[in-house]
């Protein structure tokens, strides 16, 4: 159905080919899984595949893309998108309309279908997806499991004969993921043929019939789902693991130390927090939880609040009622930003300078600005800060921590690039890299490792644990199963308990 | 969940605004253009005049009396800093002398635009504007590009907050002195982000639309149709009304400033 001969695949004004001397085939009732390091060329190997290289970007092909038995050089792209499906690895961006209903009728709108088709294609595919429920509702109001199904649903309603899917499990829960290998699995047995793009490979046991593990743009093995076991290709190529355990059930929970406990308190408290969004049932409700030095895992379903309790214990919301406490003293809401690192989503929203020093350096100098503001405001206070005792000011040169922080997040190479021209991967690890500059006494990170490769994920793991390893308290939001087992010493999980958290809470590990 | 709950926020307030009179977003959209048209057609205060009145009651009727105040509020800061502007011009250069008249047009203009744009942005959802697109049946390469913008608003809103939010975590004073004193510095920290993002958001967009098969000239046929009621026709035709009797007062009172813009 897919077949590359002998394909290399240059990118206008590139010097070296993205991909050299491609040789397989998808066929109809097959997955096909291509892996392997952040920029080694899977993303233009699908590109190849669904006609975008060199439709969309142009460049040089030398060999031969088919699909169908057709070359993707003889087919326009419209043609080639009723051949061969593709889903992004954030299905929003490839939503047009607002309502679920809407996205799925549109491609047949704009095909002139008879309204009563449309309608028809719609009932149908919104049945067999199981998303029937949703279908007045605003795409914003989607899970990311969800607006996978919607973004499926509206591909397999243009009935392709191949998919192909770039990081699919990307912004999934270990639930979704499972559910999108069940319904890969029942593709499959249609007889369609699917490529699947990914980093996280656990997921395609027993699913993927063929492994591409690619390397520098060549394919550097193949072979059947066994060959991931082979630790030292894994090595080499900066993969995942083929096996991922679930640890969420197994971690303990992150509770206070007992009142009667002669040692003093260290770590992170909140306490009687109460927050609602405006008009809306509370959230929390006298909610109290617990951050001890270390890596917290922050774990509930989808809508349970982990974002919202973030933000409040970072202060970006504000909570109607509630305490919060380093080591056991008691700190303003309104000064929590300051003492508390949090890294969102969404890096591009986090880059503003010329180049990557740069960003790092504005992230020192305003680290040291606040430093030096809260030193300022505790001897006008005549008070003594105990945090800035164990985390005094580093009065090393800028440039030499900034080539430490650098070497942390192997960025080194990239100093003088511009932040908003680097890959998803290297964003991502920047702006951990600028929030680590903060020398946050918390930090909590918001799915800090999605849509990144094994070397990197080791890299980042290996980051958050020297921090805890100072004395920092670490809150990670994450559905990345390998990262909470890398990292996490302990849970805290949603719904909170009300009153004081020094005990273990009920375990809704089942749930997760 | 940001997004969500901006968007939630933003449809929600467009429906609970819209529970006294709902009409239909074309009739909304129809009454906007035919105001922009006619208010350029007419230069006399007077002409205005009624338009402004008329299109004062149009924004009161849907009973958002905060919105429309802090709308208000802001073109009255402009009007100032404008006037202020235009009569140091005037000091400064005897030629072009100060006259209120012929600055108040271009101001009625601006708030009869914000009069009849606000009843349309505050009481139809995005998914109605978007819906009501597709009825007008336009041409691909005026739909496509107006569906996405649209379409957009909310994500738009939702990255402008983050961008901001993303300042204050990294310690950024984003006050009005700050923006003064450092106003290159904070361009470029909203709007770098902002115009990356933009820039690959309508670069995936383009993506998706190839990979979905649409291309110019394909022909649309719409799987939904919309309620357009008798109080719609009624609004049209009450515009069509107030536009003839501004053209009339406009030609047989009006009183053209000689100075300033018309």
């Amino acid at each position: 159905m897919i077949r590359f001969e002998n394909v290399t695949y240059t990118y206008p004004f590139a010097e070296k080919p993205a991909v050299r001397g491609i040789n397989f085939e998808v066929r109809p009732g097959e997955v096909v899984l291509v892996t392997g390091r952040s920029g080694c060329g899977k993303s233009t190997l699908m590109r190849l595949a669904n006609g975008l290289c060199p439709g969309w970007f142009k460049g040089r092909l030398e060999g031969r893309v088919l699909v169908d038995g057709k070359s993707t050089l003889e087919l326009p792209l419209k043609d080639m998108s009723r051949l061969c499906g593709t889903l992004f690895q954030d299905p929003e961006q490839q939503f047009f309309a607002l309502g679920v209903e809407d996205e799925l009728a549109f491609v047949h709108e704009w095909r002139g279908l008879p309204a009563e088709e449309t309608r028809e294609k719609v009932r149908s595919f919104a049945r067999s997806f199981g998303i029937g429920h949703i279908l007045g509702q605003s795409i914003h109001e989607l899970s990311e499991g969800q607006k996978q199904k919607v973004g499926l649903a509206s591909i397999m309603s243009q009935e392709p004969k191949a998919l192909i899917l770039d990081e699919p499990t990307a912004n999934l829960d270990p639930e979704s993921t499972v559910e999108l290998a069940h319904r890969l699995r029942m593709l499959k047995e249609s007889g369609m043929a699917i490529l699947v793009v990914d980093h996280r490979l656990y997921w395609l046991e027993g699913v993927a019939d063929r492994v591409l593990v690619m390397k520098e743009g060549e394919v550097a093995a193949q072979g059947n789902f066994g060959l991931l076991k082979d630790d030292g290709l894994r090595a080499s190529c900066g993969l995942r693991g083929w096996h991922v355990d679930d640890a969420r059930p197994h971690l303990p929970e992150s509770a206070a130390p007992a009142a009667e406990s002669s040692q003093p308190e260290r770590g992170f408290r909140m306490e009687g927090v109460t927050f609602a969004y405006k008009g809306q049932a509370p959230i929390f409700e006298h909610a109290s939880a617990f951050l001890a030095p270390g890596v917290t895992a922050l774990i509930g379903d989808n809508g349970a609040g982990k974002t919202t309790l973030a933000r409040l214990m970072t202060g970006l919301n504000k909570a109607q009622s509630g305490r919060f406490f380093f080591d056991g003293a008691e700190i303003a809401a309104s000064d929590l930003l300051r003492r508390v690192g949090v890294v969102l989503q969404n890096a591009d929203h986090q880059l503003h300078m010329k180049t990557v020093a740069q960003e790092l350096e504005v992230c020192l100098e305003l680290a040291e600005r606040l430093e030096k503001q809260a030193a300022k405001q505790k001897a006008r206070e005549g008070r003594e800060d105990a945090a800035a005792q164990q985390c005094p000011a580093v009065s090393r040169p800028r440039a030499e921590q900034v080539r430490e922080l650098l070497e942390l997040f192997g960025l080194e190479g990239l100093a003088e690039r511009h932040p908003q021209s680097l890959s998803g991967g290297e964003k991502q690890r920047l702006v951990i890299a600028c929030a680590f500059a903060k020398r946050p006494r918390v930090l909590i990170l918001d799915e800090p490792t999605s849509g990144l490769d094994g070397e990197n994920m080791r890299r980042i793991a290996n980051a958050l644990r020297l921090l805890a390893e100072h004395g920092a308290c670490v809150l990670i939001i994450t559905h990345d199963l390998e990262l909470m087992k890398l990292s996490c010493s302990r849970a805290l999980r949603l719904p909170l308990t009300a009153g004081k958290n020094t005990g273990p809470a009920p375990h809704n590990a089942d749930k997760e | 969940m940001q997004a969500s709950s901006v968007s939630s926020r933003f449809e929600a307030y467009a429906a609970e605004s819209d529970s006294s009179v709902k009409m239909d977003a074309r009739s909304r959209m129809a009454v906007s253009l035919f105001m922009s048209a006619v208010t350029v057609c007419i230069s006399s205060v007077e002409g205005q005049a009624v338009l402004l009145v008329a299109s004062f009651l149009y924004v009161l009727s849907i009973r958002r009396w905060k919105a429309v105040g802090i709308a208000y509020a802001f073109l009255a800061v402009m009007m100032c800093i404008a006037v202020l502007l235009t009569y140091g011009i005037s000091l400064l250069t005897p030629i072009m002398p100060f006259s209120p008249r012929g600055i108040a047009v271009p101001f009625m203009r601006s708030a009869e635009m914000m009069n009849v744009v606000l009843p349309l942005a505050l009481t139809c959802r995005i998914q109605e504007l978007l819906t009501a697109l597709k009825g007008l049946r336009l041409p691909f390469c005026i739909y496509i590009p107006a569906a996405v913008m649209i379409r957009f608003i909310p994500t738009f809103m939702h990255d402008i907050r983050q961008v901001a939010e993303t300042l204050k975590i990294r310690g950024y004073s984003l006050t009005f002195g700050e923006m003064f004193r450092h106003p290159l510095m904070m361009l470029r920290l909203m709007f770098t982000p902002l115009l990356f993002r933009s820039l690959r958001t309508s670069e995936e967009l383009g993506m998706a639309a190839e990979l979905k098969g649409l291309e110019s000239g394909s022909c649309f046929v719409p799987f939904r149709t919309q309620q357009w009621a008798k109080r719609d026709t009624a609004l049209v035709l009450l515009a069509v009304a107030v536009a003839a009797l501004a053209l009339y007062v406009h030609f047989k009172f009006g009183t053209v400033p000689t100075r300033g813009m018309r």
